[in-house]
């Protein structure tokens, strides 16, 4: 400080304290309140941390307090010390919608609580809305090709909101495997349809709904305007020369597995994605007519059978003529051809 | 002895025919083929039956129809492919030859022990 008083100058240095009509002295200053999770849903834990600032010449007994949408919530006592920074933790149940909040903090002087500084923000809290969707994909266990096919999408929707289920594609996959009519050679073919879908469905809250997922594309090797295909080249084969004696190749279809896979997006009622692309997984099994492989086993055991005879009596054959031919079976063969033709 | 390998190649046949259609009655799968044997079946029965009551069967009658009777039953089991069916035949033939030569030697044994017979009689 410095003063002139007739023409003398006069100079000194020092502080001044200022105290309030109770004779305190400093401030406690929120200085930030932070929020985790950042993104809470409904039910979390939500954890508010306040960073409070003393510039309290000693240490201050203080209290904060948590309003949410004006309510208290929660609230804390501590003690801060003089010229420092602490920091606080506040706790809040979240509930699914939009808040304000609001951090008080008082100091306390002679059991009075004294505001000192508050500090206010917006707080959102999302649903969960995942945990409470369940989906299912049901496929029949056995189709037969040429046969009406149709899977269903199970929705089960829990929660407080509508939800959409957006159908993307879904996808057959096998690994189909030929054998030739050389038992040795066989190989294995991969093969894959998919079908793009554009089946959109809301599922109301706490309801269920169940989606067709209908082949969207005609007439390729998967699906015909009826349903499934035929096209018997979907199916596991086998060439049985041998099963038939009226067909010179008869061609034996086995009941072969696919899996079917359905991807589909999941929006809640703002059209915020939920799910991205969703795999849902179900296998079914492909068959010729039904029967066709039951048929063709049996006919196969029977053949076997057959065969056990013939060769049976052409053992006997072979025995006989082993015994007949002791003597010299050529004289023998052209002494029955002389005889038989007279 | 020829005579019993003549009456086992006789029944032959027989057996095989009638191990066929068990067989497809125990499947129960009757079929064309089943015809054919069951029909086949029936003719051998008629041949054996005349061969071991009378023994007087003309050669060539027993030849033709044993041949085809064993031809038909081999081949109505097996695909028809080629070689299935002259090996087939060729099987068939063999057997055709086997039953021709035993039933003349079974011919020729009767014969013999109808004389022997005779002379013990002193005739």
């Amino acid at each position: 400080m410095r003063t002139e008083f007739n023409g003398y100058e006069k100079h000194d240095e020092g502080s001044i304290i200022v105290e309030d009509d109770n004779g305190n002295t400093g401030s406690l200053k929120i200085s930030s309140v932070s929020i985790s999770p950042q993104k809470p849903e409904d039910g979390d834990s939500v954890s508010f941390t306040v960073k409070v600032k003393s510039t309290h010449l000693t240490s201050q007994n203080m209290e904060l307090e948590l309003y949410v949408d004006g309510n208290l919530v929660d609230g804390t006592q501590g003690v801060i010390n003089a010229n420092s920074e602490e920091t606080f933790n506040l706790h809040w149940l979240a509930l699914t919608g939009e808040h304000s909040y609001t951090v008080k903090a008082y100091s306390i002087v002679g059991g009075e609580k004294f505001m000192e500084d508050e500090k206010s923000g917006r707080v959102k809290v999302v649903k969960d809305l995942i945990a409470n969707i369940s989906m299912e994909i049901e496929c029949p266990s056995r189709v037969g090709l040429g046969g009406s096919f149709e899977c269903l999408l199970q929705v089960e929707n829990d929660n407080s909101e509508t939800i959409g289920v957006q159908l993307n594609n879904i996808t057959f996959r096998s690994e189909v495997k030929r054998e030739e009519d050389d038992i040795n050679y066989v190989r294995f073919q991969r093969i894959e349809g998919v079908f793009y879908l554009s089946a959109f469905k809301e599922v109301p809250p706490h309801s269920s709904r169940s989606v067709p997922i209908n082949l969207g594309r005609v007439d390729n090797d998967f699906a015909s305007h009826f349903g499934l295909s035929d096209n018997h080249l979907l199916l596991s084969s086998t060439i049985q020369g041998d099963v038939n004696p009226n067909v010179l190749h008869q061609i034996a279809y086995w009941d072969t597995e696919y899996s079917i896979t359905l991807r589909l997006d999941v929006f809640d009622e703002n059209g915020s994605v939920l799910f991205k692309d969703k795999a849902l997984t179900t296998s079914t099994t492909f068959f010729y007519y039904g029967s066709a492989q039951a048929k063709i086993d049996r006919e196969m055991r029977i053949q076997r059978l057959e065969n056990f005879g013939e060769n049976t009596i052409k053992v006997i054959v072979v025995i006989v003529t082993v015994y007949y031919s002791k003597g010299n079976l050529g004289d023998k063969l052209w002494e029955f051809v002389k005889g038989f033709w007279g | 002895m020829d005579n019993f390998v003549f009456k086992v190649l006789l029944s032959l046949p027989l057996l095989l025919l009638l191990w066929d259609a068990l067989v497809n009655i125990y499947y129960w799968y009757f079929d064309f083929s089943f015809v054919v044997q069951v029909s086949l079946l029936l003719l051998w029965g008629v041949e054996v039956w005349w061969v071991l009551k009378n023994s007087t069967i003309p050669l060539p009658v027993l030849i033709v129809s044993a041949f085809v009777v064993v031809y038909i039953a081999f081949v109505v089991d097996n695909p028809p492919k080629l070689n299935a069916y002259f090996s087939d035949a060729l099987w068939a033939v063999l057997y055709t030859y086997l039953l021709g030569n035993y039933y003349q030697k079974s011919l020729k044994g009767n014969a013999s022990s109808m004389g022997e017979v005779r002379l013990s009689d002193g005739v």
